[in-house]
């Protein structure tokens, strides 16, 4: 197993996970010789809890990358996001060119213990170095424990829409939504939005709140809305569908998909997702009965895809 | 001015109802078809805001009555507490009230009506132009509040309690007797709002306002009583800053030449929202011991609309307590007035006011400049700063 690497646009990574900083303590790094993916779940309840995806492009983000490892040429690593993000900004401060990466086995020798028991056996070193008034060298290292994951890699899946959804671009002040919504996080303990989406005239998308003998509160986007239908369930990158939506040739598929869906989840799992679409250029909406999610190109150049992907809940009646 | 209560409440809807183009159609004669409607629109979210903000801050829960002239929204604190805020229906573009009943009346939960302007109130700086639509079809039917602008539409129904019009007649509210007045007086609300932050800051547990009786010599003088001890605050007492300073003569036989009234400074503080917001302050006490607080609040958000719009009144009414075991405080504040009013001496016992006593003439030119200038931070901490090197 070997993992080696230069990165060339800290600025990029360091912004895009601050977008997702605050949902989770511990994230998972994918590298392939290809793309590193940063992925955001709860390994006990994948499928309960909203994930989140960021994929690089190895090309772009790194001056020069080496993987190797039996599994295809993947290593998987868990680490806290808190320390990578300290290391980043600590190499912004220091003025200095070239962070390069280096996955060390960690030094056993005396202290076994102390590093199994919470499995963190191996660190990433990250080292650069910068020079000071006196024209000195400093080198700085920073070694954040890892833990490598090997068994349970394949249940690190990109999620998927099952069915046929409803696709829509969401402008930039879509963000207003989330500062409606928010002041019903603490208005109740019962949480639950259901949220409407519709494709009939120039679509739809409302969200609908109550509570018994309390309120009922119906808030929806005025503006028009592009909603189109899926074309397939594979899926499919950002750019791809972007280009879809542009040359609208998704209206001519098959006639069976939807042209309304309703989805209930928890308001807190939807008002996640808000720092990721108030920081992303392009945001997209895939909705259908069961799930949705956001896919979000990061800046103009569309080289970070993020994709937030939220199940929805079953509401007994 | 006219916005003020002058004598009661009904000679004041009286003079109001007059100005408004007020729509009522004819009662229609359907069978038990909702009679009532009412139909709102403004863009005035931000002074709607402030006031559900200033009402929220005494009760969580208060009593809608539309009129056909305005809304009045009030609420209830501890039954030592009454608030009552007058909208006047020019604030909205379209006002209708029709049916039968020219009268509705309701109860709501102000806490999430606030955090639902609250939160349009944070948005707007993305979109400065919404509309707001307030409508309510009677008893029964949710209070329906709509937010719309060119990009969100929020529609929100709270549900509404039923208030039973004869029970509140029961409920012995705290009112003001206007027939019986001690004494009125018309502020500046600004200094207020400094003075009862102020007041707050040194931790005020007891708050005593005394009052002067003599006109001539106007005083109104908050005493704080709290952990640190006694401090008192002069209000400025020219004619910019208190435009009214009126007693009443009630009996024959009443010698004392003071007001003084208790109230407990944390159910005082509440009104502290209240008065941020207005511009205009009229204090009236009757002599059942009833402080009226009644609040002009000219619009300042936005000047579109200010040409029809007279200003929301905010009346707070609390009972003042009674101070029959506080002998040693009423007469150290009994004292320190009369102190304050003497020819300057010297006294050996270091008073609270004593700065306002040096024996030097030469210091005589700085106490005058205290005096024009910086009436209102005339409070005893400075005082006692001041006082040290004259004492050595």
């Amino acid at each position: 197993m070997k993992l080696k690497l230069t990165i060339k646009d800290t600025e990029k990574l360091k912004d895009s996970l601050q977008l997702i900083s605050s949902a989770r303590k511990f994230v998972v790094l994918k590298f392939t010789p290809k793309e590193l993916c940063i992925i955001s779940i709860n390994d006990q309840v994948i499928n309960q809890e909203p994930q989140i995806w960021i994929k690089f492009p190895a090309d772009s983000l790194f001056e020069s990358i080496e993987v190797q490892s039996l599994r295809e040429n993947t290593i998987s690593m868990e680490l806290n996001i808190d320390l990578l993000l300290q290391t980043l900004k600590n190499f912004k401060k220091a003025n200095s060119e070239g962070l390069n990466i280096r996955l060390q086995r960690t030094d056993t020798s005396g202290q076994q213990g102390v590093n199994s028991k919470n499995g963190r056996t191996a660190s990433l070193a990250l080292f650069y170095s910068n020079m000071n008034i006196n024209s000195n060298t400093l080198n700085h290292t920073f070694r954040i424990p890892v833990k490598i994951l090997r068994e349970n890699q394949n249940l690190l899946q990109e999620p998927y829409h099952s069915q046929n959804s409803l696709i829509m671009r969401l402008p930039r002040e879509f963000v207003t939504m989330f500062k409606r919504l928010e002041k019903f996080k603490k208005a109740s303990g019962n949480d639950i939005v259901t949220i409407r989406a519709s494709r009939t005239g120039n679509g739809f998308l409302g969200f609908i709140l109550q509570e018994e003998n309390k309120f009922r509160v119906t808030i929806s986007w005025n503006n028009r809305l592009e909603v189109h239908k899926s074309t397939n369930n594979e899926p499919e990158s950002v750019r791809e569908t972007l280009k879809n939506i542009n040359s609208s040739q998704m209206e001519s598929s098959e006639e069976e998909s939807v042209d309304e869906v309703q989805l209930t989840l928890k308001l807190n799992h939807w008002q996640q997702a808000s720092k990721i679409v108030g920081g992303c250029e392009i945001v997209i909406l895939y909705i259908n009965d069961n799930e949705c999610s956001f896919h979000c190109l990061f800046d103009d150049t569309g080289e970070v895809e993020i994709l937030y992907f939220v199940n929805g809940i079953r509401v007994i009646t | 001015m006219s916005l003020f209560i002058q004598s009661d409440d009904e000679s004041y809807r009286n003079t109001q109802g007059s100005q408004h183009q007020l729509i009522l159609s004819p009662p229609k004669e359907r069978s038990k078809a909702p009679n009532i409607t009412f139909d709102s629109s403004t863009n005035q979210i931000t002074h709607l805001s402030e006031i559900f903000q200033s009402l929220s801050s005494i009760s969580n829960h208060a009593i809608v009555n539309i009129k056909s002239n305005g809304i009045i929204i009030s609420s209830n604190y501890n039954s030592i507490l009454s608030t009552s805020i007058n909208i006047d229906s020019s604030l909205f573009i379209i006002y209708n009230l029709t049916g039968e009943e020219q009268n509705l009346k309701f109860g709501i939960d102000l806490n999430l009506i606030n955090e639902c302007f609250l939160s349009v109130i944070n948005t707007l700086k993305f979109e400065k132009n919404v509309k707001c639509v307030i409508k309510y079809q009677g008893s029964g039917y949710p209070l329906v509040i709509e937010f719309e602008d060119l990009y969100i539409s929020e529609k929100l129904e709270f549900y509404t309690y039923y208030v039973n019009e004869d029970e509140d007649e029961d409920e012995e509210d705290i009112s003001i007797d206007y027939a019986n007045l001690q004494m009125e007086i018309i502020l500046k609300s600004d200094i207020l709002y400094n003075l009862l932050q102020d007041l707050n800051q040194i931790s005020t547990e007891n708050l005593f306002i005394y009052i002067s009786k003599n006109e001539s010599n106007p005083k109104l003088h908050f005493i704080s009583q709290g952990i640190i001890g006694n401090s008192k605050l002069i209000f400025p007492n020219d004619k910019l800053t208190m435009e009214k300073y009126k007693i009443f003569k009630t009996d024959k036989f009443d010698f004392e030449n003071y007001i003084i009234s208790k109230f407990t400074y944390s159910n005082f503080f509440k009104i502290l929202k209240s008065v941020k917001m207005s511009n205009k302050c009229k204090l009236i006490k009757d002599i059942h011991g009833c402080l009226s607080i009644q609040l002009l609040c000219k619009n300042n958000n936005n000047n579109e609309n200010s040409s029809t719009y007279n200003g929301s009144l905010i009346t707070i009414n609390m009972m003042e307590l009674n101070y029959d075991d506080d002998k040693f405080m009423i007469n150290w504040i009994l004292n320190d007035e009369i102190e304050e009013d003497k020819v300057p001496e010297i006294n050996d016992e270091p008073l609270i006011n004593t700065f306002r006593r040096e024996p030097s003439p030469l210091l005589d030119v700085e106490r005058s400049i205290y005096e024009e200038s910086s009436k209102k931070r005339k409070n005893t901490k400075v005082g006692g700063a001041v006082e040290i090197p004259l004492f050595l």
